[in-house]
């Protein structure tokens, strides 16, 4: 489990596990984590060496598989031989392959996100060999799932894979994540200050550029509001300058690092959350925010488009356009009584459609269907 | 006579029966069957009733004879030909169609050349390449010799793995001619000092290796064509004065070796100058997006795909009859070059990739036949096979090298391929871990020999060369980690002793799958 897809794969495993289910992830070794680990009922195994981002990080994604198929042989035995392999991303896809086809089981990916869109483009030889990894795990899985229409969209026209093939299982929020609050805040936020929120990572693709840019106007009509950009990235030390260039250096925090207690504590605070993503397969950053009572402006793009009704449970800009929403941030900040019903609107949103044990039932309704073409397909041979 | 020449053809293609059909897998052995090895198999035998002297040195992989002999792979090869020769009348079909008579012609060309192989096979060859194979060395036409079982890169195995790959190697020739191979094809020419030790253990005589492994210098890294050469380090290996033109023995062993000729590999290898490249010949890398067929011609070497010409068969030939003549021209000098150097009788030993000629050189076969008549009708030089040249008299230290880019291990181990190596090693310790124990069931043993399959298979150099030249990558990956996963559930299931109703049953499958060897 790494990073953001690793809390997904444990929040999806940890219902299942509740639902009655036997779940085993295999996942890379990391600091002082056991091999071995049962959390609320998920056997969690971790195995190779710890995941790193050095120069070498496709050989070691490649040696990583070799140590899951080692783990998963090992096990098959001791479970009584799995049911389903269940890969998330081009990471796992040949250990998801192999374990497959040599155990006779049907296999099912998620793919979170796509390196031609994450990247906008293929533009080097590392990125066109996982394009083509994504592609062949895309197409010899049983079924693929995506966390959005548009990333089903996008799988089916990079890959070719049959629009009936790919499922729509949205990712889960699970509010109660969001309720601890630190004892003693690392952010110093007065009553009067009006809070503006961003957190993800500082890429180009998550428009924080623009955001940035938008500020001066609106500073110029909510004097008190304050810009909190949460999480860390490449494109950081540019952000930090492009703000010391637009002389608005006292009105806008970068956090760096931030914990889950302190980004609830601004959440808390926050008049509105803003993620103008010019590219995002799915936007769980929306419905964390939705989840703190946070009401939401959006770039009107890719997943995070799907989740937010314009005007009923966020506020949608055009992605790149900063007055636009310059305009939008204004309207939450001085608009009381809206930014109370998308608010709670938000919130509704999240529990209805975003509840884990939705999301687990939909993807246990997935495994029963491979499961049971599988087996109608060994009857007919 | 003047000059001596030892022809190699060294002839591999993975495993790859019932793993995949197309684009990847079983097409690659069809077109090879197809496009060399029946042909040039037909033009012998035609040579040989013409009463012709063609000795050529052959080697053949054991995983390539046991698809060779197989009856799946026979039928299935039938049924491409078909398929070949109906999609070609289609082809020619649409020309006419569109009254393009020149592109119909070469359509035309094609469905016959897939009847006539078709015809060569079921009828003249009864299907049976092997036998073809076998009667040709009966006739002292052909010697065949063995290489590594699956065709591994010797010079970096583990030592048991090594020995694993050389045995088997020479005990599945053993099962196919029924007599014992003489010589050993180090696979892409990969030595390093040791290894004559472990094929002299096995009864071998001799091997080859490259040019620079016994002159020194730099070496000719010459690759199969079709390969990205990225940046490599070239070594420049010490000068040592001695000569392909003779044999040598090993230092201190018993054991002959040759040194392969550059002068007359480039000539044929060379991307630059080397015949395939010629004008006239047909191109290799056009292909028709609408039944790869080929039907333009090189015209020249350094222009873009789009500004190919159409194919003449015709004006090949006549540039293959130049090319022989040039080729047995240069043979010619060499020899007396040599001569004049102080060497009696030189040698000069040329290897080639059998499916150069006919699969990448579509005129290659042709040119071969041609070479041989010149030779078979010329005073001053003559085709010898290996164990025709007597033992060898001087000594040689051998260098660690190969035929590939660099002259080393480079093409097969470098930072693509470094994880590899890795999981190979830990697959060869895998299986050394439970070969001591002493397997008491009938299923241990079946486990453990189809462990030691999967084993070798994994070992495959095309894995690492597909790997490393981003050619049929995930094809590659795919292969070497199903191998790697059947490995270890075999040796999981044996270390447990757990042979349950679905192990049996899975067994029964892979041995179906991956059932080469049948002598393990």
């Amino acid at each position: 489990m790494v990073g953001g897809l690793g809390q997904h794969v444990f929040d999806l495993s940890r219902f299942m596990a509740a639902m009655g289910e036997t779940v085993h992830i295999i996942t890379p070794r990391m600091g002082n984590y056991p091999d071995y680990w049962i959390e609320n009922g998920v056997h969690i195994h971790r195995v190779g060496c710890p995941a790193w981002e050095g120069e070498d990080f496709k050989s070691w994604t490649f040696t990583f598989n070799s140590e899951a198929i080692r783990e998963a042989v090992r096990l098959n035995v001791l479970v009584g031989g799995f049911d389903v392999v269940h890969a998330h991303d081009w990471l796992v896809a040949y250990a998801g392959r192999s374990l497959a086809k040599i155990f006779e089981i049907p296999l099912v990916s998620t793919i979170h996100a796509t390196e031609h869109g994450r990247n906008l483009g293929l533009h080097n030889r590392m990125q066109m060999e996982i394009n083509e990894i994504e592609k062949n795990l895309a197409l010899e899985s049983e079924l693929v799932i995506c966390c959005s229409n548009y990333m089903q969209e996008e799988v089916h026209t990079l890959f070719g894979r049959p629009k009936e093939d790919i499922r729509v299982i949205p990712n889960g929020v699970d509010p109660d994540l969001f309720t601890a609050l630190p004892d003693q805040p690392r952010f110093n936020i007065s009553e009067s200050d009006k809070v503006v929120f961003f957190i993800g990572r500082l890429v180009p693709e998550k428009g924080v550029w623009q955001l940035i840019q938008s500020f001066p106007q609106v500073l110029q009509q909510v004097p008190e509001a304050v810009l909190y950009i949460g999480g860390r990235g490449p494109q950081q030390p540019q952000l930090e300058k492009l703000v010391r260039d637009l002389g608005i250096s006292d009105r806008v925090v970068f956090t760096g690092f931030i914990t889950k207690e302190d980004r609830n504590y601004v959440y808390n605070q926050a008049k509105v959350a803003v993620f103008p993503s010019l590219y995002e397969p799915f936007g769980i950053v929306a419905l964390e925010a939705m989840a703190t009572h946070t009401p939401v402006i959006v770039g009107n793009a890719g997943g995070l488009a799907e989740i937010v009704e314009h005007r009923v449970n966020g506020l949608k800009v055009t992605p790149g356009n900063v007055d636009e929403l310059a305009q939008a941030i204004i309207e939450l900040l001085t608009d009381d009584d809206l930014a109370n019903r998308l608010q709670e609107t938000g919130y509704e949103t999240v529990k209805s459609v975003y509840g884990w044990d939705v999301i687990a039932q939909s993807t246990l309704n997935v495994y029963r269907e491979v499961i049971y073409r599988k087996k109608r397909l060994l009857v007919e041979a | 006579m003047n000059a001596r020449i030892i022809m190699v053809l060294h002839s591999h293609i993975p495993y790859v029966k019932r793993q995949g059909r197309w684009p990847f897998g079983e097409v690659w052995l069809f077109e090879a069957m197809a496009e060399t090895y029946v042909p040039l198999i037909i033009n012998l035998l035609k040579l040989d009733e013409e009463g012709k002297q063609t000795p050529l040195t052959m080697s053949f992989s054991p995983v390539l004879l046991e698809q060779l002999n197989s009856k799946y792979i026979k039928q299935e090869f039938v049924n491409y030909l078909k398929e070949r020769e109906s999609m070609a009348r289609s082809d020619e079909r649409y020309y006419l169609s569109q009254s393009d008579l020149e592109f119909a012609g070469i359509a035309a060309y094609y469905a016959s050349f897939y009847r006539d192989i078709r015809r060569d096979f079921e009828i003249d060859l009864q299907r049976d390449i092997i036998e073809a194979l076998r009667y040709l060395q009966g006739r002292g036409q052909l010697e065949i010799i063995t290489t590594a079982a699956t065709h591994a890169y010797l010079p970096l195995l583990d030592r048991s793995d090594l020995e694993n790959q050389v045995y088997w190697g020479k005990r599945l020739y053993e099962q196919v001619f029924s007599t014992e191979p003489q010589g050993f094809w180090l696979p892409e020419c990969g030595y390093f000092q040791g290894i004559e030790d472990v094929l002299i253990a096995n009864g071998f005589k001799y091997f080859f290796v490259d040019s620079h492994a016994i002159e020194g210098g730099k070496p000719l890294g010459v690759m199969s064509p079709g390969g990205s050469e990225p940046e490599t380090e070239v070594e420049t290996f010490a000068s040592t004065g001695l000569s392909t033109y003779r044999p040598y023995r090993v230092e201190n062993r018993d054991i002959t070796v040759f040194g392969r000729n550059s002068m007359v590999s480039q000539q044929v290898w060379s991307s630059e100058y080397g015949y395939p490249g010629d004008e006239d010949y047909r191109e290799f890398h056009k292909v028709s997006p609408r039944s790869g067929f080929k039907y333009w011609r090189v015209t020249n070497r350094n222009h873009p795909l789009d500004k190919k010409q159409v194919y003449n068969p015709d004006k090949a030939l006549l540039k293959v009859k130049q090319h022989a003549a040039h080729f047995v021209g240069t043979l010619k000098n060499t020899g007396q070059n040599a001569i004049e150097m102080g060497f009696s009788s030189p040698l000069i030993v040329a290897c080639y990739d059998t499916e150069l000629f006919g699969h990448w050189w579509w005129e290659g076969v042709n040119w071969l036949s041609e070479v041989i008549n010149h030779l078979h009708n010329s005073t001053e030089l003559e085709l010898v096979l290996p164990s025709q040249v007597g033992p060898a008299t001087y000594e040689a230290k051998v260098f660690e090298s190969s035929w590939g880019r660099g002259g080393k291990h480079y093409v097969w181990e470098n930072e693509e391929t470094a994880w590899m190596w890795d999981i190979i090693r830990k697959a060869g310790r895998e299986y050394q871990n439970l070969k001591g124990l002493e397997q008491e069931t009938l299923m241990g043993q079946k486990a453990m020999s189809q462990a030691l399959k999967e084993l070798m298979l994994i070992q495959s150099s095309d894995w690492l060369f597909m790997v490393s030249n981003n050619l049929t990558r995930d094809y590659a990956m795919k292969r070497f980690f199903e191998h790697y996963t059947k490995l270890l559930r075999l040796t999981n299931t044996v270390q447990n002793q757990q042979f349950d109703d679905n192990f049996r049953e899975w067994l029964r499958r892979i041995q179906y799958e991956d059932d080469f060897f049948s002598c393990l």
